[in-house]
């Protein structure tokens, strides 16, 4: 217990610690000159923020190359966007909503949300029928991970999307609530049943 | 909180673990808890999944990513600054166009008026009097009123060597090529611009190619058009404001072209102008295989991009196909392809 509550502690700073240690007032330095038009700097700002854009959209597309596209995407969105970005979130939050926003903009356009959230996850195709009811509990943690991959790249994009943003991320719920713009009980519900059923896809039981 | 099956409750075990549920919510899952071990099980495994995501590897960050990003940014800067300098040009390029227009409109039906100077009043008187006194009026005309009234293909004959100029000098020499190749081939409309078949034989399929084209090339390389309709003006104003609408929302319009270059670099920021200049935008791939460029533009502007495409090469563009129903702008994939400058001359 006392070893998960540290895990905890340590997920949560890193969740909210500043990219690259970047010093906020440095940060808000380069916020102000690439808002006058100073391309360095935004340049800079690219090279503190790409680590942390990349990781949310590859979270929620699960595919290398869409992930290449959205984040140049929302890099070029946001150098645009920047002179109406008034500072009142950080730039990390600013930049975390539209890599969220984007992603999913990418799945509905590529007409892969429709796809993926009407295929029933198959459990044959993730690991054959000896996985059939093992239990999470005794998976190995090589197995574990390799069968999360699996199932995580075969839910609705939807719940993905807030799996990553809670457990991968440790955002709050009202902080997922308006980054996908929806009512926290929405929240709540995806939630709980993306866990679900991703625990009933890795143990290789019917969702 | 929510019972689910048997009694359980799934939903809840969920807000559990985040410590989301209230006060008596709570106290009544650490009774259920308590009691039920299957309920312990489920949270003890949703506990280790939530943490197994958590601690799932993320691929790394290509190398090249921040390069691409940049590249995407200095495309939507290069169209950006010759925007604003050329606003005001542009404006009175197209009213000096429509003055064009009209001035040709009134010669097309006979009654274009030469500039009222003394001189020239004076031809006209000569010209009138002879007409009365029944004598040729070629006679008495100098040759400065024969310029003056220069002849239709004289004038189509002057503005196409003017596009061929404009085409030469800001495009790739591989267009001149590639141009006199199609001619020598006898072919015609592969390359727009019956700027390269020429002159009066030129169908009314070839005009309407050059018109598109010109404005794209023109409008690519910073230069006002000369052949601009007055409603061109409004069309140039409204680039600054239209520009990020296709990032938004595009749909493909199915159509790939590939195109031989020696410099990736070169080629990709003359992609981003294409786009840019009709209000669209370039999306940066990479080379390999299957990762094209993607040429996105307003669907209004579709037809000019394409043979602006095709002017510059990019093969596999046959006919430029009729659009589905869709979003706004559409893109077009163009393959870049490195090959070795001996081939193909780099585009500048």
């Amino acid at each position: 217990m006392v070893f998960e509550a540290v895990r905890g502690i340590l997920r949560a700073m890193r969740a909210t610690r500043p990219p690259a240690d970047t010093p906020m007032d440095e940060e808000s330095e380069l916020v102000r000159k690439a808002r006058n038009g100073d391309r360095r700097a935004f340049d800079r700002l690219v090279e503190l923020h790409l680590p942390q854009v990349w990781a949310t959209v590859w979270r929620v597309l699960r595919h290398r190359e869409d992930t290449e596209d959205v984040v140049q995407e929302v890099f070029v969105t946001a150098h645009r966007a920047l002179p109406g970005f008034r500072g009142d979130a950080k730039l990390s939050t600013w930049l975390h909503r539209i890599a969220v926003t984007r992603a999913l903009n990418h799945v509905e356009k590529a007409e892969e949300k429709l796809r993926r959230a009407s295929d029933p996850i198959d459990l044959e195709a993730v690991d054959g029928p000896r996985a059939i009811g093992t239990p999470l509990g005794a998976l190995e943690a090589k197995e574990l991970m390799r069968r999360l991959a699996d199932c995580l790249a075969k839910l609705p994009v939807a719940w993905r999307a807030v799996l990553a943003l809670r457990d991968a991320e440790q955002n709050t719920y009202e902080h997922i609530a308006e980054t996908l713009h929806i009512e926290l009980g929405t929240v709540r519900s995806r939630l709980a049943r993306a866990r679900a059923s991703l625990k009933d896809c890795v143990e290789g039981r019917a969702a | 909180m929510t019972d689910g099956a048997n009694g359980h409750p799934r939903e809840g075990l969920s807000e559990y673990l985040d410590d989301q549920l209230g006060v008596e919510e709570r106290t009544a899952m650490d009774r259920h808890l308590a009691s039920c071990e299957d309920c312990r099980a489920e949270l003890d495994a949703l506990r280790r999944l939530a943490g197994a995501v958590a601690d799932e590897e993320v691929p790394p960050v290509p190398l090249d990513l921040a390069a691409r990003i940049g590249r995407s940014l200095d495309a939507a800067t290069i169209v950006r600054l010759p925007r604003r300098r050329f606003v005001v040009p542009a404006t009175i390029a197209a009213t000096l166009g429509a003055i064009g227009i009209l001035v040709a409109l009134q010669w097309r039906d006979g009654h274009l008026v030469a500039p009222a100077t003394p001189e020239l009043q004076e031809q006209d008187r000569a010209i009138d009097e002879s007409k009365r006194a029944n004598l040729p009026s070629s006679s008495v005309a100098t040759e400065g009123t024969l310029t003056a009234r220069q002849t239709r293909p004289e004038k189509e004959a002057v503005r196409r060597d003017a596009l061929d100029k404009d085409v030469k000098s800001s495009d790739e020499p591989a267009l001149e090529e590639r141009s006199k190749q199609k001619k020598d081939e006898g072919v015609q409309g592969g390359v727009p611009g019956g700027v390269a078949s020429g002159g009066a034989a030129a169908t009314a399929d070839d005009k309407r190619r050059d018109l598109v084209l010109s404005k794209v090339v023109n409008e690519a390389v910073g230069v006002a058009p000369r052949e601009l309709a007055p409603a061109a003006a409004p069309t140039l104003a409204r680039k600054s404001e239209a520009v990020s609408s296709c990032m938004d929302r595009w749909s493909d319009s199915g159509l790939r072209g590939s195109w031989d270059v020696p410099n990736v670099d070169a080629a990709e920021r003359q992609l981003g102008r294409i786009a840019h200049a009709v209000s669209g935008i370039g999306l940066w791939r990479g080379v390999a295989d299957g990762r094209p460029y993607v040429v996105v533009v307003p669907r209004d502007r579709f037809e000019e991009v394409f043979y602006a495409l095709r002017a510059r090469g990019v093969t596999g563009l046959l006919e430029p196909p009729t659009l589905a129903k869709g979003t706004d702008c559409t893109g077009i994939s163009v393959a870049l392809t490195v090959v070795a400058e001996q081939t193909s001359p780099a585009p500048r």
